[in-house]
């Protein structure tokens, strides 16, 4: 069974890329979207920038912009490197924007509270903001972690090998050897794969949101 | 890093002409897929046996699988069992399904968003289901989501530069093919992303307008939705629209 041998590969690279993705562009996400609700307006407005053009740009030319620019800037990247980066990009714009409505959903009264209590700016988000933020934004942050272990499959266009990439080698390597045509079967079979990641995160979801209502 | 301006004006036309190509296929899956959601939302909202059900799956599976995945699965996989189809309308299907699946969860917040008493109150005059639906949920539900849908139709734009993986010649594959003959990195990166960026722009406030055209808070005002509630639901289903 060469042939499973090859896209379980293929798997691990994606499930290797997400994670990765997953846990960059949460720190990200998470800080640019403080500081989009900074009082700070440099500090605003630059979030608000990179939110706003990293959620503007297709990710195809975000990838792109990445992978074919930082070697000419002198940066060498491989493709998986430049996969990780293009796609944090657009993962942390997306998640910063679902973290700034969650912030700035608690009630400003509370932030009055906390002052009076004698709390300082850091320590008013650290524990009165943040926690509760945290649970309103997780519905929604999880349903855009689950499109980013999606769009990790458009890393093929930069040449990274993944998932989708070994689907499409093992298809060749049949056709060439057997003569043997299989691409319905093999994207069949990469289809269901996606959705059995994708769909237990979605049905999270889902019930998280369903317990917050 | 000295950008070649004369470059950047040189190519801009075949960058333009391959924007026709992004837009007419943009515009068509936005069609489509409106469609999609409208019917696929009133399907559920009037939990039609069978079909509700069908829907449902449609829509998880389609929300829970990469476009890009659909995209081969259409264009390379459909052809080994005897049915090849154009790139274009690879290109088109693929982003309306896509398209459609979003739109269906967008509209139905909106129509599930109905009262039950206003569905009643349309029974107790006695007008049909069909009639319940053009001048009660329709009007109504579509109203209160369109803002929702209006993420998805430019995410819809966005992910039409996915069609250069099939050789769909849009704005990205004229890029990518042009980069592959003068090496100006650069210059034509930097001229797409700006053309994508003002093109989403203008998409942006084309939506804003036709969504102040439909002016669902005022027009709302006094019809048993609360701006609480309304804001609400907008908030929730936009926010899982991105890519």
């Amino acid at each position: 069974m060469a042939g499973y041998q090859i896209l379980l590969d293929g798997l691990v690279r994606t499930l290797l890329l997400s994670v990765s993705c997953i846990i960059i562009s949460l720190c990200i996400g998470v800080l640019i979207g403080i500081m989009q609700t900074s009082k700070q307006s440099v500090i605003r407005s630059v979030a608000k920038g990179y939110s706003e053009l990293f959620r503007g740009l297709p990710i195809v030319i975000t990838l792109f912009l990445v992978f074919f620019i930082l070697p000419e800037a002198g940066i060498e990247v491989n493709s998986y490197i430049s996969a990780m980066i293009g796609l944090s990009l657009w993962s942390s714009a997306n998640i910063s924007v679902a973290v700034r409505g969650a912030i700035q959903s608690i009630s400003p009264t509370q932030v009055e509270a906390s002052m009076a209590l004698g709390l300082s700016g850091l320590q008013t988000m650290r524990y009165v903001i943040l926690p509760q933020a945290f649970r309103r934004m997780l519905p929604s942050v999880i349903g855009l972690l689950s499109n980013l272990i999606q769009t990790t499959s458009l890393s093929i266009l930069i040449g990274n090998l993944d998932l989708l990439k070994s689907a499409q080698i093992l298809i060749e390597r049949v056709e060439i050897m057997e003569g043997g045509a299989i691409a319905f079967q093999v994207y069949s079979l990469v289809l269901i794969v996606y959705f059995i990641i994708c769909y237990p995160l979605s049905l999270l979801s889902r019930k998280m949101e369903k317990k917050l209502a | 890093m000295g950008l070649d301006f004369s470059y950047m004006i040189e190519i801009l036309p075949l960058l333009l002409d391959g924007l026709k190509l992004t837009i007419w296929i943009s515009a068509a899956a936005i069609f489509f897929s409106l469609l999609i959601g409208i019917t696929g939302a009133i399907v559920r909202t009037l939990k039609v046996p069978v079909l509700s059900q069908l829907v449902t799956v449609f829509v998880e599976v389609i929300r829970n699988t990469p476009l890009l995945v659909h995209v081969f699965f259409l264009y390379f996989g459909l052809p080994t069992i005897g049915i090849t189809l154009p790139a274009v309308t690879v290109g088109i299907l693929t982003l309306s399904i896509w398209g459609g699946a979003y739109a269906v969860e967008n509209f139905r917040s909106g129509t599930d968003a109905v009262s039950k008493s206003l569905i009643e109150s349309g029974q107790s005059l006695g007008l049909s289901v069909g009639q319940i639906v053009r001048y009660i949920i329709v009007p109504l539900g579509f109203r209160i989501s369109f803002p929702a849908f209006s993420n998805t139709a430019i995410s819809l734009i966005k992910n039409s530069a996915y069609m250069t993986s099939i050789g769909v010649a849009e704005m990205t594959f004229v890029a990518m093919d042009r980069m592959a003959y003068d090496f100006k990195t650069y210059e034509i990166l930097i001229s797409v992303a700006v053309i994508y960026l003002a093109v989403i722009w203008i998409a942006s406030f084309i939506f804003s307008r036709i969504e102040r055209k439909l002016d669902f808070n005022k027009k709302l005002k006094g019809r048993g939705y609360s701006r609480g509630r309304l804001s609400n639901i907008i908030r929730r289903t936009g926010e899982n629209t991105a890519s």
